[in-house]
């Protein structure tokens, strides 16, 4: 609930500008970056199960990492 | 160019120290330790010595670049293959800028405040930052003049008060076990060195561009200095085996520190200046990510994206890991790896991509 009220927070804080002076790239890319952060919030608040960059990371890099530190 | 503001070679020097010792003082020390023991001192060195081949890097990519960012050259190249780098290298930053927000929740509440829920955490940084951002490169230059001379005060203060306790039999035998043990503990602090790569996207900032060279190497020297100190402090007090199981080693050590039983239980004042250093690398991390993805986009303003962004690191820095240890082990074991490839071996790419030549848009 906060996320949401924070999110449209932000849209109301900026989008009227780019709205008046017809930035339609720029109104789109922030939608695009606003709309995943809100997504990827409410998803972690939801506890539904997101993919963590840093497993990912650490998997591609275990054949080298294991060379090192073997356990 | 999207960016007005120019800061100067001093002004670049701090930010380029404050990106890499932002959060050199947290768990550094300790796994520096755990790789290389009683010669962890020995580590700085090491790190300056790496950064030599990587400055020569940069430096020439900054001159290849003429005067724009990494970000502001592929998009003036144009094609889906020149971005490519430029895309892998902000992913890379927003992960790096999620992790940092992440150490810091941590560090804070084990630290100090353990009750406090990690979110509110994030979301003070994040908003410290969104506004410093909001105002542009400038007004991050001046914040780093400002905050690392206090930063490297603290971290002198705490070493100079720690001196009575300090004992220099820990510091030998040097290199009892060869050279390898070294190497293997300077491998984290590789990790973090790399970050200098972030001198790619603030270059063309400087209002002065021969002054680049001299920046990066001072804040070289810099960083190295310091530290020095913040890892031979807590190795000459506890020792290599009692440093190595620690997970804050330089904040355990502010904790002990005492002047004639009335300067004592520093450590608060000390978590509070090291608290502005995150903020600067934070601010210099949002910034890349903002002035990066608008130029990628082809925006004609960038400040627009800074709260989106925002909101994501936020997000973002809760996912990265479920707890401390989890991140401590990436941090000490893949993020060497990690790091280098992206900030060290991948910048390479940009030397496959054509000049701007006549059929410039």
């Amino acid at each position: 609930m906060l996320i949401l009220l924070l999110g449209a927070g932000i849209a109301l804080y900026e989008a009227p500008k780019l709205v008046r002076e017809k930035q339609w790239r720029e109104l789109a890319a922030f939608s695009g970056f606003l709309l995943f952060g809100i997504a990827l919030a409410l998803a972690l608040a939801l506890g539904i199960p997101v993919p963590n960059p840093t497993r990912a990371v650490e998997y591609i890099f275990s054949p080298l990492s294991r060379l090192i530190y073997p356990r | 160019m999207l960016e007005g503001g120019k800061i100067s070679g001093r002004q670049l020097a701090f930010l380029l120290v404050l990106q890499v010792f932002g959060t050199v003082f947290l768990f550094l020390p300790g796994f520096v330790a755990k790789g290389a023991g009683r010669d962890a001192w020995l580590v700085p060195f090491v790190s300056a010595g790496f950064s030599l081949p990587q400055g020569a890097l940069l430096l020439a990519l900054v001159r290849r670049f003429q005067g724009a960012t990494a970000t502001g050259f592929c998009a003036r190249q144009g094609g889906f293959l020149c971005r490519l780098p430029a895309c892998l290298l902000l992913l890379f930053y927003t992960h790096l800028a999620a992790i940092v927000l992440r150490e810091f929740g941590d560090f804070l509440n084990i630290a100090i405040m353990p009750e406090t829920p990690l979110v509110v955490f994030g979301v003070v940084l994040v908003a410290l930052s969104s506004y410093a951002v909001r105002q542009g490169i400038e007004v991050l230059g001046r914040l780093a003049e400002i905050l690392l001379p206090v930063v490297l005060f603290s971290v002198a203060v705490v070493f100079i008060l720690a001196v009575g306790n300090m004992e220099s039999r820990h510091f030998f035998p040097v290199l009892e076990n060869g050279l390898l043990p070294l190497l293997k503990g300077s491998l984290p602090s590789f990790g973090w060195y790399s970050e200098l790569a972030v001198l790619l996207f603030l270059a063309p900032f400087v209002a002065r561009p021969e002054e680049t060279g001299w920046s990066f190497s001072v804040a070289v020297v810099i960083t190295s200095i310091f530290f020095l100190l913040v890892i031979a402090g807590p190795l000459a007090v506890f020792g290599a085996e009692v440093t190595k199981s620690l997970v804050f080693p330089t904040f355990s050590l502010a904790r002990i520190v005492e002047l004639a039983e009335i300067v004592s239980r520093i450590e608060v004042v000390v978590v509070a200046v090291w608290v502005t250093a995150a903020l600067v690398k934070l601010g210099i991390l949002h910034y890349i990510l903002v002035l990066g993805s608008a130029e990628l986009l082809g925006l004609r303003d960038y400040r627009t994206l800074v709260l989106p962004l925002g909101l994501i690191l936020g997000a973002l820095s809760i996912l990265v890991s479920r707890n401390v240890v989890e991140l401590t082990e990436f941090l000490n074991r893949t993020w060497f790896f990690y790091s280098v490839t992206l900030q060290f071996l991948l910048p390479f790419a940009f030397f496959l991509m054509p000049l701007p030549g006549g059929n410039r848009r």
